[in-house]
């Protein structure tokens, strides 16, 4: 066991380090300007829709002429380009552009350009990342008012809202808290508690028992990381995002049938397993030395979660695919990590806060665990099917 | 008639169950409970055969035969017209 553990650490490790200056393969943006009813803008968007279901690093914005803004956004580029428009198919990748369309004439140039641009993305991450980030949001200022799939909502006091930004956080939160409702690690902490409890030095409780805690989530993110880290890493491997849709209906099954298990109980845990551990927090939270009884409260929060990370492996593997899927920057990915540990960890806070205030161990009900796992294998489940046929509906920016 | 409860520290459900029994007792002085710890009570938990999901409550008759078993969560009101229908055996 110890051996697995030692793997497991140095696995986690692994993906969280290597990967930490390893952004995603950054996108290739294609402005694609037409006009309904040409026949060679039509060639050219099947063309182009085929390459974006082979590659989801290719961004298409596609903007049709008669529309008035459209064909002042058309113009701009251009010039800025220094090039003559002559007709529509208009197609500008990076600082190439191409006029019309035909299968013998530029399809090949076409394609070549967006895999070199590719290439050279890969190649230059960080730099390009910086430029591209610059272009992008002047680009964006420019061309939010033209993108159909933007949507605002006007919020009072607040402002302007665009919905698309709200879909991941609510997410985020309503797969933390789903998460956090399984009692995977609560019995763990459920006895250190009662043992705190009996403690005479206050500070000393508050002290260790937010430690564990906080270490709990700190584990938890380092594996979401890591998780996260591998996913990008993959890039838009298609086994990948099977596989993971695979997690995701099996889990969703799983937690749809112990949902609907009339059982409202706690599974009593391995008898050998849970006696060990009671001896280590006893003999730690009675340590006379401070530091050695925090290190020990630490390496067991550690040890513990790691243990009980397959227990819920499901859902914080499945958001970490889903942001994966999305455009955003490393400082994104993590806030949204940080997110979904905040909701996940809100059960165990309030079940700590209330034991430190009253001195009494209170418990959560397991009808709400039933809901949450109810709920959390709907969603589950839903978002297999979308990984596998429709993966596109999970991409909100 | 008498209610052998089994619960642990660490159980959330066993935690929710304990202020609704004391409400259960206080209301019905004349019922008789004992409580056993699941890791402290090893040969009570092994006499009974408790499995792996707790709380378990075991109503007991006069001659201590068990003549029924809840598993899990239980509901006040529940509990108390169990109590009521067989509190003469």
């Amino acid at each position: 066991m110890k051996n697995i553990l030692k793997k497991l650490l140095l696995i986690i490790l692994f993906f969280m380090f290597i990967n930490l200056n390893v952004n995603a393969l950054d996108k290739v943006d294609v402005y694609f300007f037409y006009s309904n009813g040409c026949p060679h803008c039509a060639s050219e968007k099947e063309m182009l829709d085929k390459l974006v279901k082979e590659n989801k690093n290719i961004i298409i914005h596609a903007y049709e002429i008669n529309d008035k803004d459209n064909y002042q956004l058309w113009i701009k580029k251009a010039n800025e380009l220094e090039a003559n428009i002559s007709g529509v198919p208009f197609t500008i990748i990076g600082e190439a552009y191409f006029t019309g369309y035909s299968e013998s004439y530029n399809k090949n140039a076409i394609v070549n350009e967006i895999n070199k641009q590719l290439i050279q993305k890969d190649n230059n991450i960080n730099k390009n990342e910086e430029d591209n980030s610059v272009n992008e949001n002047e680009e964006d200022n420019s061309i939010n008012e033209n993108d159909e799939n933007n949507y605002n909502l006007d919020v009072p006091i607040v402002g302007k809202i665009k919905t698309e930004n709200l879909s991941l956080p609510i997410i985020a939160i309503l797969m933390g808290v789903l998460d956090g409702f399984n009692p995977c690690a609560m019995w763990i902490l459920l006895f250190l508690i009662s043992i705190l409890i009996g403690m005479n030095d206050r500070k000393k409780m508050w002290i260790l028992g937010l430690t564990f805690v906080a270490t709990s989530a700190l584990m938890y993110s380092l594996f979401m990381i890591a998780w996260l880290n591998l996913a990008l890493f993959m890039g838009s491997l298609s086994w990948i995002r099977i596989l993971v849709a695979g997690v995701a209906i099996i889990g969703g099954i799983i937690n749809l049938k112990s949902g609907l298990n009339k059982d409202s109980g706690c599974r009593v845990v391995n008898d050998k397993k849970r006696e060990k551990i009671f001896s280590r927090v006893k003999r730690l939270t009675s340590e006379k030395t401070f530091l050695l009884a925090l290190g020990g409260i630490i390496l067991l929060a550690i040890s513990v979660n790691l243990i009980e990370l397959l227990c819920s492996a499901g859902l914080p593997v499945v958001f970490t695919q889903i942001l994966a899927l999305n455009e955003l920057s490393s400082i994104d990915h993590y806030l949204y990590i940080l997110l979904y540990i905040i909701f996940f960890m809100i059960d165990d806070m309030i079940v700590f806060i209330i034991a430190m205030l009253t001195l009494k161990l209170t418990g959560i009900s397991t009808k709400y665990g039933k809901i949450s796992h109810l709920i959390g294998g709907i969603l589950m489940i839903i978002i297999g099917l979308l990984l596998i046929f429709n993966p596109g509906l999970l991409m909100f920016n | 008639m008498k209610i052998l409860k089994f619960g642990a520290l660490w159980c959330p459900g066993c935690l929710i169950m304990k202020p609704r029994w004391e409400e259960i007792e206080k209301e019905n002085t004349w019922l008789k409970t004992e409580y056993y710890d699941y890791d402290k009570n090893k040969e009570v938990v092994d006499k009974w055969n408790i499995g792996s999901i707790l709380p378990v409550f075991i109503f007991v008759d006069k001659d201590n035969d068990e003549f029924l078993r809840l598993i899990g969560e239980q509901s006040k009101k529940k509990l108390i017209n169990l109590i009521l229908t067989n509190k003469d055996r």
